[in-house]
């Protein structure tokens, strides 16, 4: 065995709980003095949390936050995922699959990680069933709805582009080119849409660049 | 050894736990895939066979037969206004009755292609025959039968607006000399509520929508055509508009735009300046592609007043001004800016 699969083992034996003694003062020794070690440590402690509240990780490089995060987790009762996490899962950046996979299968040497990590799986399975679902159209629920919203990519956020090269209605304007415009809108008829919504567009619009 | 169990043990659970995300996630694929091949039913009738001019057809259809009231939102160049509408229909006669609440009061009413638009700041009250609102479906026939080539219709899902479950369509250019379309129609009567033009990127350059809206509102068009009728205080105004041919003026356009058609061809008459005997008139010629339209205007170049050429742009309507030999020309559309330099460059004087 390498010194890399010895740490790794040691880190596992002490996430657990199995280590007394030389065995304990060893593991920790190691973990003051190996980056990868602490990293091994770290990642074990973020698998535990994501079994422990179903949530995927945000800040995963923070090791800080994460102990602050697992203290305040600990005092709350531990929570199966809502609809709206199903959707919030569907929607935030998950890591991915493969990576948790691999940290899940080691530390899962015990029973209860293994069902945890297999009902976290098939949330998260679920969560992007529905998820494209919604985007293909077919769902019907208030948050299906929003997602493919979410999908249409804002809708209501007018380009903050064209606000540069637009003109703002207090500005001086051409009145030559006013005229010529308010031509071509009365003759913007030829359009398929222009009834109703390119008349009423035409006419509504219109007040405000005068 | 205690280490080479647990990690055999490692590895057995592990794939043990592979083998079940894998059997998930082949269910969650298959599913996927046959949500894909489902149609809905209810989604753009007509748009299953993908049939572009069909589902216009029934777009169009829509706000012939409701009666309706609401509050209209347009959201273009950085800038937004409001309306309040009214819209009545008798089977044969349409009447709107559009109230400006943004910038300077305006009440605009139509009945059918006669428009009347009261300016109660001026105390002028502006009639016009606009011939291009009763031109749905027939002169714009060709037009919207070639649609499909320059345009592909998809449904893209659902959504809701104004507190109507809609159906949303997008409008995909086949090319970058025009713009793209998102469309949402009440999903029980096919209403046009919300209308979005997007440049190639998808960004939204404009925004048309009713932020409220009540169907089959009671409108009374026999007090609509009163209001629309009475002129008592205003000076009327009726620009003469002389239909002409653009052949007939001595231009051709020798390069046409694909996708882009004739419409139509006016003289606008100008006003006499002081210390001239001739008038100066100003030609408009009409273009359209069946969604977009661009419009060339051309005057006598006149160096006094036509100072510099330039394009401007305000939401999705383009402007792009020049001098071409003895002439001033002026192209508007709602096109992107290079379409209007392909009008331009394809623009020439015959005699």
């Amino acid at each position: 065995m390498t010194q890399e699969e010895e740490h790794r083992e040691l880190v596992s034996a002490l996430a657990d709980g199995q280590l007394t003694g030389d065995e304990f003062a060893r593991a920790l020794e190691c973990l003051s003095e190996k980056e990868d070690a602490r990293l091994t440590w770290h990642a074990y402690h973020v698998v535990a949390d994501v079994l422990r509240s179903g949530d995927a990780p945000s800040g995963v490089g923070d090791a800080d936050f994460l102990s602050r995060l697992k203290a305040s987790l600990q005092k709350e009762a531990e929570l199966m995922p809502s609809g709206a996490e199903f959707d919030r899962l569907g929607r935030e950046h998950s890591p991915p699959l493969e990576g948790v996979l691999e940290v899940r299968a080691k530390a899962a040497n015990e029973p209860r990680y293994y069902w945890k990590a297999l009902a976290a799986v098939a949330s998260l399975a679920v969560a992007l069933v529905v998820g494209w679902q919604a985007i293909s159209g077919t769902g019907d629920s208030g948050a299906l709805s929003k997602l493919a919203q979410i999908q249409l990519g804002k809708p209501d956020a007018v380009s903050p582009a064209v606000m540069d090269r637009g003109e703002s209605p207090t500005m001086i304007r051409d009145p030559q080119l006013d005229a010529l415009l308010a031509a071509h809108k009365q003759f913007g008829g030829t359009s398929a849409f222009q009834v109703p919504a390119g008349f009423l567009r035409n006419a509504t619009f219109e007040g405000a660049s005068r | 050894m205690k280490s080479v169990t647990s990690m055999e043990t490692l590895k057995a659970r592990g794939a043990q736990v592979l083998r079940v995300v894998a059997v998930l996630l082949g269910v969650a694929l298959s599913s996927f895939v046959l949500a894909q091949t489902r149609q809905p039913a209810t989604v753009a009738p007509g748009l299953a066979e993908g049939s572009v001019s069909e589902w216009l057809m029934r777009v169009h259809q829509a706000s012939r037969q409701r009666a309706y009231v609401g509050t209209f939102v347009v959201m273009a160049g950085g800038s937004m206004s409001s309306s309040r509408i009214w819209h009545v229909c008798d089977g044969e006669q349409q009447m709107e009755r559009v109230e400006s609440l943004t910038g300077p009061p305006r009440s605009t009413f139509r009945r059918n292609d006669l428009v009347m638009t009261y300016l109660p700041e001026s105390r002028v009250v502006v009639a016009e025959r606009r011939e291009t609102l009763g031109l749905f479906p027939n002169l714009l026939q060709t037009s919207i039968t070639s649609l499909g080539q320059f345009y592909r219709v998809k449904a893209i899902g659902r959504d809701r607006v104004a507190g109507f479950e809609t159906e949303v369509v997008q409008l995909r250019p086949e090319d970058d000399l025009r713009f793209g379309y998102r469309v949402w129609t009440e999903r029980a009567s096919g209403l046009v509520v919300k209308l979005q033009t997007l440049d190639s990127r998808g960004q939204v350059l404009e925004q048309a929508a009713f932020s409220e809206l009540q169907l089959d509102a009671q409108v009374s068009m026999a007090s609509l055509n009163e209001m629309m009728g009475n002129t008592e205080g205003y000076q009327v105004e009726k620009p003469q508009l002389v239909k002409t041919t653009a052949a007939a003026e001595g231009w051709v356009l020798k390069q046409s735009v694909p996708g882009f058609n004739p419409m139509s061809c006016y003289i606008r008459p100008g006003s006499v300046e002081p210390g001239r005997t001739t008038r100066q008139d100003t030609l408009q010629w009409v273009f359209s592609d069946g969604l977009a339209s661009v419009s060339l205007f051309l005057e006598v170049y006149d160096p006094k007043r036509h100072l510099q050429p330039g394009s401007r742009a305000l939401g999705a309507t383009h402007t792009l001004t020049r001098r071409l030999d003895g002439w001033w020309l002026t192209v508007v559309g709602e096109v992107p800016p290079h379409t209007l330099v392909a009008f331009a460059q394809g623009l020439e004087r015959k005699k």
